[in-house]
């Protein structure tokens, strides 16, 4: 099953968007549900967003410092 | 509303232990999201940290330059730019599940913290305000508070600073949160003399935060201090040039990608054997994720259940009322002086009760030792470096300036000199004696390799109680005391008796490192008869994973009975518990026995 990774809702007070800091895997490697998958940046807090399946990574579609809006793909597991 | 908070304050901590401390707590919070939160309030050692927003080009000074004024370079895993910490500055780390603060937003939690500290500042009649583009406190003078946090599965870490009154030069080393032209002020510079002393501040900040946060439930704990753990140590993967990172960390990652394991935050789950830091029976739950993986199995049953912390109920601490700030303070001075403890060194787990009550076992001799025992944290990886003649002054200034009334002098072991460092030692003790001739002076000795020439040179300071520790039984040496000799450690104590009849000799040893308890009794026969008058017997806590593992955890039961038989055997003094050490409640330890002998151990000279 394909499963998107999306960036999460940061709230009203941290702005739409955020910053990709370094992804902790590379497509094609395995990935345990709720392991850390990327490192993101916005302004004085960082974060990670966790996968939200286990399986494979299939895809990465941003990379080290492009900035990425709430809601949008940044990969695809399959699950 | 953030419900429950535990109030950390473990005075002046290394940065990568306090970051590790912070993960371990995270880690807690992750796996139990309804455990109380955290909030860590320090100094540090003068440290310059890199945020992932980082630009090399902030740090303005030079490796060499900052290798040359002490100064640690750290990457870490923060948002945010350059900034630095080191004494006379507050840091404050909440570690919090974010949803606590209403809900999950983190610009939300970032204005938050910013009015704890603009309200602590308020309290001191200090105007602080925020500044609109640049996050952290600012005042009229400049920015006064510094700002970068983290969050894992959104349990944040890192915090806020607070500048009290730091070492302004230090800031000249980087551009402050990479905004060149801006000023950094300090509550020294407005408040100059009539500053209030950190602790107090530290207090007002942990107040404000309860308000700010809604904290319903309050308490101080004590925690150890895990060992170091270096922030991007979970990142295995190449990054590539194209990368936004500084180019230091591009270089580092990329060296050491061969040897990262594939497991992420490997070291929390690898914390040290140490106790738990929390006070009580299942208030520790949530705090360490991971059970401590251990490399034996522990003893079920009647001696030792281990918890899932894998310590016992009766090895976990309590911070005694108020005790941190003095803890902090003792420190301090002992950084101030360079003076190095066999508290800080050995990680003692009574370290927050006696620097609390104004005790410190001094480690004479340089911070290295020659020995490789398998207990023991003390440094071994550096080679012994020359003594400083200049120590017993430093040490004698130390006690007199904590006004001690037992100073406790020990000294690692340093075959490297001809006579084992024993006319150092004398030297220190004739110091202690000088600047505060109602001292009693305990010296705890190492085996000299056996020379009683060495002996009489420590014995002709006249301390009151010479202690030497046979550590553990015989049986066990090879594993545990590599390189002693339990005969030799026996007749150094009997010959105590021979040369200075008025001194107290005394020794100890640790439990739980599989002996049993008629060997035990065994060598409390042997002490006895080389004249022993106290003896200490206490667990024994693995420093690291890397150091001897824990064969069991001996009940309280058994250390009382070890002291009774300690006692039957004509041994006066006799501390026996789990937390036990060599020198805990060692000015106790001398009074009783004291009191059991007709003769009074030697006046000062």
């Amino acid at each position: 099953m394909r499963i998107e990774v999306r960036l999460p809702e940061l709230g009203e007070g941290a702005g739409k968007e955020a910053t990709v800091s370094f992804w902790y895997l590379e497509a094609g490697a395995q990935v345990k549900k709720d392991e850390d998958l990327v490192e993101m940046v916005t302004d004085k807090a960082t974060f990670n967003v966790p996968s939200p399946a286990t399986g494979t990574i299939q895809e990465i579609l941003v990379t080290e410092g492009d900035k990425v809006a709430v809601g949008s793909i940044m990969a695809v597991i399959e699950g | 509303m953030s419900g429950r908070l535990r109030v950390i304050l473990p005075g002046r901590v290394d940065y990568l232990r306090a970051y590790a401390l912070q993960r371990r707590l995270v880690d807690g919070l992750v796996a139990d999201r309804s455990g109380p939160g955290a909030l860590i309030v320090l100094e540090h050692p003068s440290v310059i940290t890199l945020g992932r927003s980082s630009k090399r080009e902030h740090v303005l000074a030079s490796d060499a330059e900052l290798a040359r004024r002490g100064v640690q370079l750290v990457e870490t895993d923060r948002g945010g730019d350059v900034t630095w910490h080191g004494p006379g500055q507050l840091v404050a780390y909440p570690i919090l599940p974010l949803e606590r603060c209403g809900e999950r937003d983190l610009g939300r939690f970032l204005r938050l913290l910013e009015e704890t500290v603009i309200r602590t500042l308020a309290g001191f009649g200090i105007p602080g305000r925020r500044e609109p583009g640049a996050s952290g406190v600012w005042t009229d003078r400049g920015k006064i508070s510094a700002m970068g946090v983290a969050f894992r599965r959104w349990v944040s870490f890192h915090g806020i600073s607070l500048n009290h009154d730091p070492d302004m030069a230090d800031f000249g080393l980087i551009v402050p949160c990479g905004l060149a032209g801006r000023k950094v002020a300090t509550m020294r510079g407005f408040l100059g003399g009539g500053l209030p002393e950190i602790d107090v501040v530290a207090r007002a900040l942990i107040g404000e935060f309860c308000t700010v946060f809604d904290v319903a439930e309050v308490e101080e704990v004590e925690v150890e201090l895990p060992e170091p753990v270096e922030p991007l140590a979970d990142r295995r993967r190449k990054i590539p040039l194209s990368s936004p990172l500084p180019l230091r960390e591009r270089e580092r990652v990329r060296g050491s990608a061969q040897e990262h394991t594939p497991h992420p935050g490997p070291q929390v789950g690898e914390s040290p054997q140490i106790p738990s830091p929390l006070e009580g029976e299942g208030k520790g739950e949530g705090f360490n994720t991971e059970p401590t993986p251990h490399p034996r199995p522990l003893p079920q049953g009647e001696r030792g259940p281990a918890r899932r912390n894998g310590h016992p109920s009766w090895l976990v601490k309590r911070l005694p009322a108020d005790g941190a700030g003095t803890a902090g303070r003792v420190g301090a001075l002992l950084d101030d002086l360079r003076l190095n403890t066999v508290c800080r060194s050995a990680h003692c787990p009574n370290l927050g009760e006696c620097f609390a009550s104004g005790t410190a076992t001094f480690l004479a001799m340089g911070p290295a030792c020659t020995r490789r025992c398998r207990f023991c944290a003390v440094d071994k990886s550096a080679g012994p470096a020359p003594l400083d003649p200049d120590e017993p002054r430093r040490i004698a200034e130390a006690a007199r300036r904590l006004a001690l009334a037992h100073v406790v002098v020990t000294a690692v072991t340093r075959d490297d000199l001809p006579d084992g460092g024993a006319a150092h030692l004398a030297a220190v003790a004739r110091a202690v004696r000088a600047a505060l001739p109602g001292a009693t002076v305990e010296l705890l000795v190492p085996d000299f390799a056996g020379s009683l020439e060495a002996l009489r040179t420590v014995l002709a300071a006249g301390p009151e109680v010479l202690n030497h520790n046979v550590e553990t039984v015989p049986r066990l040496y090879p594993e545990v005391r590599p390189g002693a000799d339990y005969h030799r450690s026996l007749e150094l104590l009997s010959a105590v008796k021979r040369i200075a009849p008025r001194t107290l000799a005394k020794s100890g040893l640790m439990a739980g490192l599989g002996e049993r308890p008629e060997e035990v009794r065994e060598v409390l026969r042997d002490l006895a008869r080389a004249g022993v008058g106290a003896v200490t017997v206490g667990q024994y806590l693995a420093p690291s994973p890397a150091h001897l593992p824990v064969a069991e955890f001996v009940r309280p039961e058994q250390f009382e009975a070890y002291a009774r038989e300690a006692r039957a055997l004509g041994i006066a003094a006799a501390e026996c518990g789990p937390w036990v050490r060599s020198s805990y409640h060692a000015g106790r330890t001398l009074t009783a026995a004291k009191g059991k002998t007709s003769e009074e151990p030697c006046a000062s000279k």
